[in-house]
Order: C-alpha cells, then structure tokens, then sequence
C-alpha cells in the first residue's frame, strides 16, 4: 500500500476515527497492530507469517531477558540477535550469496528465488534494538517498560515492529524512544499544525519532486545514457541525488507526520543533508535513524574511536561498508559503503593533520565537494553494475561534443531546483530566526505546496528505499 | 495556519484556472505524461473518431497527415493494450481499430492505469481543465520560460559571444602568422560542429533518399546508438515465452469480442523493424498467433521492401523510413476501407 494511494489515505482515516473515539480507548494499540497488519499484507498477505515469526521471536528472548534470572539473559539475547540476522541474511542476502559461491547448482537457483520481504531491513533493526536495549537496561527500566503479563508485552512489542507509518521504510525506530511512548492518546493532544507541515512537505517532496524527477533520471540506466551529451549526464546525476532525496525525505516526513496523528513521535530522518561540509556531518544529517542505529550498535560496540587512531578507521570501514550492504544486497551496495567509509577515514586523517580556517568560501568549497562525491557515489544505486557505472563516467568525458538536450536539462534543474530552495529555505530561517517576513507568511509557502500537490504531481512510483 | 493554507491554495488554484481561460497551455515534458495527456484528450475532449490507431512508440512514428481521418492513439513505453483499455471508457466506439501488434507481448502499464482511471481525480480532470496533466505549471514554466530563455541563451549569446572570439582569435592568429610561423592547432568549436555534420547529413539523405534501389536501405546513415540497442533487441526477439504469449492471447481475444460485438471492424499491422528482427522467433510467433487467432480480422502485412528498413533503433522508424511506411500504410486502409475484403485475406509478408 503506498503512502499516495487513495486506499492509504482510507486506511489511515479509519483507523483515526475509530482510535480516538472514547469506546474503544483501551483498544487503541490493538486498533493500531490491526491496520498495520492490514497496511502491511495488502499486496501479499503471505508476507505477515513473516512479520509475526520476527516479532515472536523478539517477544520471546526480550520478555526473557527482562524477566528471567540472569544466568540465562546472555543466552537470550545471543539467539534474539542472531534470529534477526538470520532472518535478514536468509531473505536479503541469500541470492547475493548464491550468486557468488553457488553460480551454477540447484542451490543456488532455489536461494535466488526466495522473494525480499518487504521492510524486512527496518523490522528486523528494530526487532534488535529491543534484544539489545532490554538486555543493556542502559536507557530504561525493563521492570517499568516491559509489562509483567506475556500478553500485554507481545502486544506492545508487535506495536512498536510494525507500526504502519514506519513499518516498510522508516525511519528505523529505536526500543528506548517508542516503547516508553506506549499509552493512551487524546485527539486533544495531536499538534495539527506540525502534522500539517511534516504530511504537506512529505507529500510535495515524493509526488511533485520525486516523482517528476524520476522520468528524466530514468536515462541513467544502461545503455540509454550513451546516447546522451555531457551536460544531461552531470544533470542527471545532479537530479537523481535531489530525487532520492526528496523521495526518502518525503517518506520520512509523511510517517513522522502520520505517526504523530496517533500521538507517537518517531526521530527526524533528514536534517537538510546537502548543506553538510563534511561527510562526517553528511552522515549527522542523512537517513539519522539509520546513522545512530549503526553508531550505537555497531560502531560504539566495536569500540569507536576509544582504541587508537588505527582501530577507529577500521571501525569506521566496518560500519559503512555494512551500512551499505544494509541498503542492499548487491556487492555495488558494498562498494558505497566503502566508498562512503573512506571518505570519512580520510576526512578524519586531513582533519587531524591540517587545520583550516573556516571561512565562509572555504565552508561553501567544502560543500561542494562533499554534494559532488555523495552524488557521484549515488550512481552506485542507480547502476548496480559497477561497469555501467565506469561506462557512464566515461561517457561523460566521451559525449562533450553532443548538442546539450536543453529542455530535459531544464526540466531536471526545475524541478532540482526544490530540493535547492528547500535547503535554502532552512539556511535562511536557521540565519534570520524569526525576523525575517517568511514567518508571518509561512502559510502562502504551504499554500503553494498544496496546490503543486494537487496539479503537479508527478506518475506515481515506488519509494526508492521499499527495495531496501 | 491549515485554513489559510488550504484558502490560499484555493485562490492560487482558482487564479491558475483563469489563466489556462485564457492562454491555450498544453505541454508534456516526457513520453508517459504524453501518454496521459493524450488519453485525458482522447477520454474527455473528443468526439469519437472514425478510425483509430493503437499501438506502442512504434507507431507514434507513422506520418498523420497521410492518414487524416485517424487518430493516433500509441503511447509510447506502452502497448496497444492500454489504448484499447482507453477505448472501453467512450460511449462511442470508431468504426475501424488498427491495432499494432509489434509489442503486443508487453501487457498493459498498470501504471497508467491507474493515473487514469481514477473515479475521483477524473471527474475532476473533466471539470477543472487545470489537473489535466498537460496544464501542469511547472512544465509550463519550463516549456514556455526557462527552455527558450535558455535556447536563446545559447543561439544568440553563447554562439554570437563564441563566433565574435573565434573572429578575434583568428584576427589575432593571423596578425601573429606574419611574425612567426609557429602557429598552434586552430581552435574549433566542437558542440556547433557536430551541430553542422548532423545537418549537413540531414541534407545529404534528403537528397539521397533514392527510389527505385531495391535493396539500398532508406536511410544511409546508422543512428550511433543503432548497434547497440540491435543487439538487445535481438536478445529480445530471440525468445519467447509460451505463458506470455497465451495470456497476451486471451486478453486480446477478449478485446476483439468486445469490438466485433460493437460493430467494430478490428484491423492488426505490423510495423516494420530492423531487417536483422523480422524473421526472429517472436516476431514470427506474434505473427503466427495473430493470423491463427483472429481469421475474421484484417492484417496489413509488412511491406515487401520490409528489408530496406534499418531504424534508429532496432524497431524505431528514422524519419525517412515512417514517411515511407506512411505511405504505405494509407494505401493498404484505402484497399481494405473501401475494398473491404477482397483482396488477399490474412496474408502473412513473408
């Protein structure tokens, strides 16, 4: 079910009505497990066996851990962690697998064949943070968070995997940030305001820039790209990194925004990425509730940077490189990370080894180059075949001489230019606060939104990071 | 805030509807919003046309003005299964349907589908002129504003500012060449250049465009992309899948029922492709079912120079090949709308 379907907005105008009236009050998070099932299995229903499997298991060692003697609670977490991988190595990397080790063989035909859940990367992260967070008992009481009744804390633990606003493509919702939010709503306490700007710019993000982008990007692909000048390829580059943005972002926005109708506060996914400086700032900005996830279960576990200078790019190397191969299961998947883990050891060795000024000019140089490189490595994305992507640089360098395609030039840079004026936008108010007259016509801003909403939209898609 | 929102987006709404009132914009910026704005045509504004053409991007390259009583209803990326979705939506049906059967093994884009079949986003396409997809405002700025502004841009700055240095540089060269023979390579501008090889070759096959070669192919030079795409499409052609065919079968039997039943009278063609495609397996597969499938419908076979067509693409007609399929193809509607059957039912072109 997509987010701009008419039977989404259904759904969640249903589900609202019934969750707020005072006769159901103590049903509400079942009211919520029940739409969400349904959110999730409306395409193939087969899929919540799979959904269910994984929150039993998580309810199970979690309700353990948190309830059981010590003795056993490492045991338990051990096999919640490694269920959860395994669920996500057997469906997400089985055929990457089977590509690589078995090319030719009944096992690895039968491994290919096996169908990727979708969401299957979010639940389970989630599924994990619950083993990790409850056996840690470093951000909550288990006595006071996980109930005493098996029932009530299976219902609490299905809640928080699969609620439907962030069930399929996040932002990836940690254990201690929503299970201490499970209680009763009031209709009188949902912030319309703030659920009106987060649901209006989600929805103007996927389906006016997005979305349009999308037709012109389409000519990344092998081998339309050949036939194309110099200056669409930059173009193109430039528009698919302002089109997955705008379609990750605006999904994040559009769950942020729904899940605070029904009283839950999921974290900021984006905070304005390509004004970042530095990558290490870059990953303080994109896909945060992915960022923090790996920082405070990967990353930090393996130590950070507490055990010298040597160990700390090797950590960082580990965690983008599984970063990346979280986003997919493809080795190009592998190469970003590892593309994204350099660049970060890199930046931290110049960093240490030569301190700069930072002047404004400077600031603005090291912005650039960041937004360059974080978009040349998004053809990683688009081009999953790492000799399409060298034939595409290539044919940048090749094509100079082609007459430059100025309308789709132009179209791409139009509709780029949102994403441009979104960040600005943030720039200036973060700048002027709240002196400046924008404030006192925020309203007009929105106005127009709604309005390219409703005729501007672009053919509807898939979001890009459902693949994911 | 949300009321001023929505009232805002009104006013703008209601100020946008006025100007559309008054300036005629229509504009698609790529191949499906031209899809839709040609079906939201096709469904709200048209009288229903006395023939109709359905079919893929293949036939959207056939030359209209030689057919001028159709309408052309290919949608490009698409299948002539979704023009012939679009033809259940009229109350009207043509009196003759010309399906192209080149892709009809793609079936129809739900996609599209679904962007046009929407109850409630139709009746409103239908009453307010400015949800149609071909009045949308950026595309109107892009079209109308930014594209010219910046073609101007290019012709008249870029090109005049790039001649009037190219005049100082040689004036400056050859005041040098008196003082020193030692000149450096000239300095050719590569965009304009290959800007004028391409129309110079636009001329030389104009002038070209020979008759009676029998086996000289229409267009003299290949498209640079044409080895290439070939080779997909002949990865393309050389198989078929027997589940797909049935299916593409059964749905299109079920269409023609519904034509027949209406007094249409149902016509296939086959567009010509690249001579290295025709005789591949599923071009002849789709040909055989077609023939088997349908012996009350009319099939206008392949041209007998079907060989001289090259393509740009492997199965898009360069300019000169559809203004000759063109051709074509009017005198085989003539034959078959004011001889009805009479000559050589079902033939085959092979």
């Amino acid at each position: 079910m997509l987010f701009n379907s008419l039977i989404f907005i259904g759904l969640v105008v249903a589900t609202m009505f019934l969750y707020y009236i005072p006769k159901f009050k103590r049903q509400q998070i079942l009211l919520l497990i029940i739409a969400s099932l349904l959110f999730y299995s409306w395409h193939k229903p087969i899929l919540v066996t799979l959904l269910l499997a994984s929150a039993t298991i998580n309810i199970l060692t979690s309700y353990w851990i948190a309830h059981k003697k010590a003795g056993s609670v490492k045991f338990a977490a051990w096999i919640g962690v490694t269920s959860n991988l395994g669920i996500l190595a057997f469906f997400k990397y089985a055929g990457l697998l089977s590509m690589t080790l078995f090319k030719e063989g009944s096992i690895g035909q039968f491994l290919m064949t096996i169908p990727l859940p979708i969401g299957i990367s979010f639940f389970t992260f989630q599924g994990i943070s619950l083993v990790i967070d409850v056996y840690k008992e470093k951000h909550f009481d288990n006595n006071a968070i996980i109930p005493k009744s098996l029932f009530e804390h299976a219902k609490n633990t299905l809640f928080f995997i699969s609620f439907f606003p962030q069930l399929v493509a996040g932002p990836i919702v940690k254990a201690h940030e929503f299970l201490p939010q499970i209680k009763n709503k009031r209709f009188s306490d949902i912030e319309w305001v703030r659920c009106f700007k987060d649901i209006t710019l989600g929805y103007f993000l996927k389906m006016v820039v997005a979305d349009n982008l999308k037709d012109f990007t389409f000519w990344i692909t092998f081998p339309y790209f050949e036939g194309k000048d110099t200056i669409s390829l930059l173009t193109m580059l430039f528009g698919f990194s302002c089109q997955i943005y705008a379609d990750f972002a605006g999904y994040s926005l559009i769950a942020i925004g729904i899940a605070r109708l029904f009283g839950y506060h999921l974290m900021d996914n984006f905070r304005y990425p390509y004004i970042s400086s530095s990558f290490r700032e870059f990953w303080k900005r994109w896909h945060i509730s992915l960022s923090t996830f790996l920082q405070e279960y990967l990353y930090i576990p393996l130590g950070g940077n507490r055990k010298g200078k040597y160990r700390t790019y090797i950590n960082l190397m580990i965690t983008m490189v599984l970063g990346g191969l979280w986003h997919g299961a493809a080795w190009s998947y592998a190469v970003w990370g590892t593309f994204h883990g350099l660049a970060l050891a890199v930046e931290r060795l110049l960093l240490h080894q030569f301190k700069l000024r930072e002047t404004r000019t400077i600031k603005v140089l090291k912005t650039i180059i960041v937004f360059s490189l974080v978009s040349l490595a998004w053809l990683l994305f688009k081009l999953p075949d790492f000799e399409h992507v060298i034939g595409y640089l290539q044919a940048i360098g090749k094509n100079v001489g082609m007459m430059a395609d100025i309308p789709f030039i132009m179209s791409i840079m139009a509709y780029s230019s949102l994403v441009v004026l979104h960040h600005a936008y943030y720039l200036v108010k973060v700048k002027y606060q709240n002196r400046i007259l924008i404030n006192r016509f925020e309203f007009a801003i929105y106005g127009i939104l709604l309005f390219l909403i409703l005729t501007n939209s672009g053919i509807p898609g898939d979001f890009i990071y459902f693949q994911f | 805030m949300i009321k001023k929102s929505i009232l805002f987006c009104g006013i703008v709404l209601g100020l946008w509807s006025l100007v559309l009132r008054v300036a005629p914009v229509s504009i698609t910026l790529h191949s499906m919003q031209d899809n839709i704005a040609k079906a939201e045509k096709f469904i709200f504004d048209m009288d229903t046309p006395e023939n109709l053409i359905v079919g893929s991007s293949i036939s959207t390259t056939i030359h209209m003005d030689s057919l001028p009583e159709f309408y052309n209803l290919s949608l490009s990326g698409q299948s002539a299964f979704d023009g012939l979705n679009l033809l259940r939506e009229k109350k009207n049906l043509p009196t003759n349907v010309f399906i192209e059967m080149n892709v009809l093994i793609r079936s129809e884009n739900s996609v599209f589908k679904e962007s046009i079949s929407s109850p409630v986003m139709n009746t409103m396409k239908e009453h307010v002129s400015a949800f149609r997809t071909d009045k949308q405002v950026l595309p109107a700025i892009i079209g109308y504003v930014l594209t010219p502004s910046c073609e101007w841009f290019r012709s008249a700055v870029y090109y005049r500012g790039r001649g009037w240095l190219e005049a100082k540089f040689k004036a400056l060269k050859n005041k040098l060449s008196h003082h020193s023979e030692n000149i450096g390579p000239s300095h050719k501008p590569r965009v304009l250049l290959a800007s004028l090889t391409s129309r110079a070759t636009d001329e030389a096959i104009e002038q070209d465009s020979t008759q009676g070669q029998q086996d000289t192919p229409f267009v003299k030079e290949r498209h640079p992309m044409l080895d290439q795409m070939l080779g997909i499409q002949k990865k393309e052609y050389s198989s078929v899948n027997a589940y797909v065919i049935n299916t593409m079968v059964v749905t299109l039997t079920d269409h023609v029922k519904f034509l027949k039943s209406k007094g249409v009278n149902v016509v296939f063609f086959e567009m010509p492709v690249n001579r290295e495609l025709t005789s591949l397996e599923r071009a002849i597969t789709l040909r055989k079912n077609i023939i088997e499938g349908f012996p009350d419908c009319e099939f206008i076979p392949l041209p007998k120079n079907a060989h001289r067509y090259i393509t740009r693409d492997g199965v898009h007609l360069a300019p000169e090949e559809a203004a000759e399929y063109s051709r074509y193809l009017s005198h085989e509607v003539v034959r078959i709308i004011e001889g009805g059957k009479a000559h050589g039912n079902h033939q085959t072109g092979r």
